[in-house]
């Protein structure tokens, strides 16, 4: 197997329709012949997840030799590659038995193309032509079936069904769901939930994609609804977490419409979960900045070049710090960096967001300055995982997907030692059951991996630490003496349950092949990171020891660029609050930063010392409401940059559309800010002394980047594609009428002046480039024509070049760190009797930008669940509570209510529960609880109603808002600067 | 030179056939229901908008002068949210009829599109929309359609099975 371009070597000669063909031995068929660009009908089998022969779709006749004349019908999907195999896709017999297939999956699908979200896009659409299944035969009377409410996310139109099953294989085999399922039998096979509800799996979305025709639809997109060939899209990178999901974002009369998957060869794959593929809603939020405030316009119609600098300039001489963040592109954090100097620099990070930080820097240090980080692709191959500290399904949902898949390795490992390929999906999971690879997990929230865990702890963040410990002291000394008696002094500390764990974990580790262990940064404890640290050094030092693995995932998009631009000198947030209170500094730059580990209070006592804070950000938030200039950032579907991933790939996400003026690239707006303000700093007078180098670009700047700042932590080209490719369709609709209700003169196209995609339909062909932005073949409309643009199925993408990384050299340095209360805290012993809480993450609101989509608010307000508080099942029975009982949480003068649930693994003062607004989602913070009266439930749940007709309100009002500006399409010229029309 | 006597004998009998052209537009020729001219937007025989905002016609229209936006009412029935023809782009090729799924665009006999202002020629949905059927009398796309609509339950458009009862035990 070629890993990097995804082709097997083990290739052998196909006939088909006599020519020979060199097929991948080790997939089936299906995929051999799809491999080779053949157009075959199929309906089940997907390349990820295998073949089951449920539809009975790809048949082919298969020849004995080349003698034989008659050959034998033969369903494609479930047939294993041989050498000189003769098929045929083309004799009558195969041909009109495929068309007979689909004729009676067509006998009860109804008459719905033209109102079905799917059509234009429908993989059973593409198969019926394929076909040439043109007329129905079938006079008699179709069945139906009632639809049932999936949430607000996922529509379900159940009479367009064709039994095929991906849709459960995808939801309760692939990505581990359990309130979905499939119901009845022979022709009234029902797809759906036991009752109307919400569907709980993180990867629903998903369901819009796998299905092959119309049942599942995207319920957001349905609202505010345009055909794919109307889309104009571009690619991008999903800007919700550190994983670098690889999107396509399509946009229609100015407003975005939709996210959808766009194949990786290394990262997604085929799969998105729900926060990248609907929190996109941000963008068309009522929360965004459109108007800068705090500069005054010559005219009332536009902002110009001359308007800014004019207010910006009150502001010359004064001394301004520059606040980065995980969310704004690597240009724009570097830029600001460069602007302000790297001593008035900072991240945004609190003292102990910096701790870890330094330990995020010193792991990347020790063991990713040769090696890189584990793609999804390749941790799919793990067969041993440890994650610690890390609740992945809600902080980074498709990489808890993939460890879903490492899983089962174990299983296919067994079926291959019976001879069962792995792509013979039923074999293969009937074969494993319910094995699992080994997998430990430690985390203070039950998370959904557990139930894949063969044994998962409950700790505090400092007992998680205790634990690693114990296990890095037991392999170190493993090595030197096997002293059972030194062995259990070492565990004499730990309860039998922690004692078992660390046992097994040791003995597996050892065993494993592939191990991988996995932790991150979002319980903000950098003693976790530095227990990691001492454990792969003693693993790297261990000769008998397999490589293990490693993986450390961060919390937002561009986390690990940010990261690379944090050194000694860099400011933590009460070091700039510091700044400001003791007057050094005059004011600071707030770079799409909504400073969220700032309480309220230290947030007034920013502004009341701060003489100047100006904002660049896409939405409003607390910063941008006592700011004094707010200059409208693009959001990320309106502008060009890169994001740097967990393993420090940088992909790079294009503009969709040319975002209404005054709204601007971040780094445009800081090249204003540096042109009008003065700072005593390298860069500008680096940039001051090459003048003639126009800045326009993108492009333009990272050149200048990489020319004459050495700290420029790109090395390479990221800016590979020259290729012009069109945004749009070549069937895209409407040109001379779309904007003709103000013009019938036809307004001349947005030219980009980056040059790397046109908003047009003219350009290049998608296919040109391997950031496609969208896919399609002839003949294959819906995202599945992206067989035809992969070296084989399952590969690189036919246009593939290497991504750059990022470079990881960090200098060692050592930042005070200031303990907070809330440190001591979490360390607390047993015996001061304080209950330590920590959130389960949240799928929808645990990333601040798709927190700002209206329908995760109704679904953060739904009447469906209500917010829960888990506590020891011995405490809860202690004071006589029962499972149900509400509980008032109280934290920092903070209450909540919440209802009970115990927990029979938790330790006596650890405590967890969903409760979202209560105070930031803190971890490990001090709470206590009594029981709630009558009247506090009461007026939560009310609280909760007026929530979510408030939502819904606002929803509403987004669509009315979107539907208008349908119609006052913004006309623009250039998507350049802000003089450009 | 017999040819050229052909000619001037053929040329010369049409001085006494009836004329095809007409004195217009004091007389008017007669163009067939089928002509292509205007385009309208029809009804279905219950008085309600045809067009379901599927896009077809836009996609087909060869000079791309059709643009519209779907949106979804309360009781499910999908309409236009504005539905545009720049009429002088438009070449009256007849094609977004023979695209469209629920006979709802039609064009009509009615060629008199002349306008001394170009924008004039663009035409809205207000202007489009008639009240009547067209040339199709009887068609109404949600009766034949599988989705819920208004009154329209589930399996009760025509050629439908009642729902099926998932949770009933009969085979």
């Amino acid at each position: 197997m070629d890993d990097k371009k995804g082709t097997s070597s083990q290739k052998v000669t196909v006939y088909i329709d006599d020519i020979a063909y060199q097929v991948n031995k080790e997939n089936n068929l299906l995929a051999g012949v799809l491999s080779q660009k053949l157009n075959l009908p199929y309906f089940c089998w997907h390349p990820s997840m295998g073949s089951v022969g449920a539809c009975r779709q790809c048949a082919v006749t298969q020849y004995q030799d080349e003698n034989d004349t008659r050959g034998r019908l033969v369903m494609a999907c479930m047939t294993p590659v041989s050498d000189g195999m003769r098929i045929t896709l083309q004799d009558k017999s195969s041909a009109k038995f495929r068309e007979q297939v689909i004729g009676a999956m067509m006998t009860n699908h109804p008459h719905d193309c033209p109102v079905c979200a799917e059509g234009g896009e429908c993989h059973l659409q593409d198969m019926t032509v394929m076909t040439g299944h043109n007329s129905r035969d079938y006079q008699g009377t179709k069945r139906t079936f009632n639809n049932q409410y999936l949430g607000e996310l996922v529509g379900h139109e159940m009479n367009r069904c064709i039994t095929c099953y991906r849709c459960t294989r995808f939801y309760n085999d692939y990505a581990g769901g359990k309130d979905f399922g499939v119901y009845g039998s022979k022709n009234q096979v029902y797809f759906g939930r036991q009752k109307d509800g919400t569907l709980e799996s993180e990867f629903s979305g998903n369901l819009v994609e796998v299905c092959p025709t119309g049942v599942f639809t995207n319920k957001l997109f349905s609202a505010h609804y345009t055909r794919k060939w109307d889309l104009q899209s571009a690619p991008s990178v999903c800007a919700h977490c550190s994983v670098g999901c690889n999107t396509s974002i399509g946009e229609r009369y100015g407003s975005v419409r939709r996210v959808m998957n766009r194949y990786s060869y290394d990262l997604n794959g085929y799969f998105l979960c729900d926060r990248g593929r609907y929190g996109i809603g941000f963008v068309n939020g009522e929360q965004r900045i459109k108007k800068a405030k705090g500069i005054s316009q010559a005219s009332p119609e536009k902002l110009t070049r001359l308007d800014v600098s004019k207010s910006l300039a009150h502001f010359r001489g004064k001394r301004f710090m520059g606040i980065g963040s995980a969310r704004a592109s690597l240009e724009a954090n570097f830029y600001l960096k460069q602007i302000v100097g790297e001593e008035n620099f900072s991240a945004g990070y609190s003292g102990q967001q910096m701790a870890v930080a330094k330990a995020h820097q010193q792991l990347l240090n020790n063991y990713f300055t040769k090696d890189r980080m584990l793609s999804l692709r390749e941790v799919e191959q793990c067969d041993f995982i440890l994650l610690i500290g890390e609740d992945l399904t809600k902080t980074s949902p498709r990489f808890a997907l993939a460890l879903r898949q490492a899983c089962r390795n174990s299983g296919i490992e067994k079926a291959a030692s019976m001879g069962v390929a792995s792509w013979q999906d039923s074999a293969v999971r009937t074969i494993s059951g319910k094995r699992n690879s080994p997998f430990f997990a430690m985390h203070p929230t039950a998370t959904k991996l557990d139930e894949l865990t063969e044994q998962h702890l409950l700790l505090v963040p400092d007992d998680i630490e205790k634990v690693m410990l114990a296990i890095t002291n037991l392999l170190g000394s493993d090595l030197n003496e096997k002293n059972s008696e030194k062995h259990e002094k070492q565990l004499e500390n730990y309860n039998t349950e922690q004692q078992l764990f660390i046992n097994k974990v040791i003995s597996e580790l050892v065993k494993a092949k592939k191990p991988l262990i996995v932790t991150g940064d979002s319980l903000l404890s950098a003693k976790i990171l530095s227990a990691t640290n001492k454990l792969m050094a003693c693993l790297e030092n261990n000769p008998d020891q397999k490589k293990v693995n490693l993986v450390v995932l961060a919390s937002a998009s561009n986390s690990i660029g940010l990261l690379s631009l944090i050194d000694e000198k860099s400011l933590s947030s009460e070091q700039v609050l510091a700044k400001l209170s003791n007057n050094e500094m005059d004011g600071f730059i707030c770079l799409e930063q909504e400073l969220a580990t700032f309480t309220d209070n230290e947030l007034t006592l920013l502004r009341e010392n701060a003489e100047t804070i100006i904002v660049l950000d896409h939405s409003e938030s607390r910063v941008s409401a006592i700011a004094d200039i707010v200059l409208p950032a693009a959001a990320v579907s309106e502008c060009n940059g890169h994001f740097v991933n967990y393993q420090g790939r940088i992909q790079r996400f294009s503009q969709v559309h040319a975002p209404i003026l005054p709204i601007l690239d971040s780094w445009k707006w800081l090249s204003y800010v540096e042109k009008s303000l003065e700072f005593s700093t390298t860069s500008q007078s680096i940039l001051r002394k090459n003048k003639a180098e126009i800045i326009e670009t993108l492009d333009q700047l990272h050149h200048h980047f990489s020319k004459h700042f050495t700290s420029w932590p790109v090395t390479g080209n990221v800016l590979l594609v020259q290729n012009s490719v069109a945004r749009m369709t070549q069937r895209a609709s409407g040109r001379t009428s779309q904007a003709a209700n103000f013009s019938v003169h036809e307004t001349k196209v947005v030219q980009d002046k980056d040059q790397h995609y046109r908003f047009s339909m003219e350009g290049n062909k998608p296919n040109t480039v391997k950031d496609m932005p969208f896919t399609w073949a002839p003949g294959w409309n819906s995202n599945q024509s992206i067989n035809h643009h992969q070296v084989e199925i399952q590969g690189q993408l036919s246009n593939y070049h290497e991504d750059v990384y990022l470079a990881f050299q960090f200098s060692n340095f050592n930042h005070k760190v200031e303990q907070t209360s809330d440190d001591t805290l979490a360390g607390d012993s047993p015996v001061d009797k304080k209950f330590t809480y920590f959130p389960q993450g949240s799928l929808f609101q645990g990333e601040w930008q798709s927190a700002l989509t209206a329908e995760f608010d109704l679904l953060k307000y739904s009447l469906e669940k209500n917010p829960t508080l888990y506590l020891s099942t011995e405490f809860s029975e202690s004071q006589g509570w029962s499972q149900g009982q509400w509980l008032k949480v109280t934290a920092d003068n903070i209450n909540c209510i919440a209802q009970l649930k115990c927990d029979a693994r938790l330790p006596k003062y650890l405590v967890y529960g969903d409760i979202y607004d209560f105070i930031n989602n803190k971890s490990g913070i001090t709470v206590k609880f009594s029981e709630a009266t009558e009247f506090e439930v009461i007026q939560q749940q009310e609280s909760r109603i007026n929530g979510y007709q408030l939502a819904k309100e606002n929803q509403k009002n987004i669509l009315e808002r979107l539907k208008k500006s349908d119609q006052h399409i913004p006309i623009r010229f250039v998507a350049g600067g802000l003089d450009d029309a | 030179m017999l040819s050229q006597l052909r000619t001037m004998w053929l040329v010369l009998k049409h001085t006494f056939t009836k004329a095809d052209t007409v004195q217009y537009p004091e007389e008017k020729p007669y163009l067939a229901p089928r002509y292509r001219g205007r385009i309208v937007l029809t009804r279905d025989p219950d008085g309600e908008e045809r067009c379901v905002g599927c896009n077809l016609c836009a996609v087909a229209c060869p000079v791309d002068c059709i643009s519209l936006q779907q949106t979804i009412d309360d009781d499910g029935r999908k309409r236009a949210d504005f539905f545009r023809i720049n009429f002088s782009r438009c070449i009256l090729c007849g094609f977004c009829e023979e695209a469209c799924p629920t006979y709802a665009i039609q064009l009509t006999p009615d060629v008199e599109l002349a306008e001394y202002d170009r924008q004039n020629l663009v035409y809205e949905k207000e202007h489009l929309l008639i009240s009547g059927v067209g040339k199709y009398h009887d068609y109404n796309f949600y009766h034949h359609s599988g989705i819920k609509v208004g009154d329209k339950g589930k399996g009760q458009a025509e050629q439908e099975r009642p729902p099926i009862d998932i949770k009933g035990l009969m085979p």
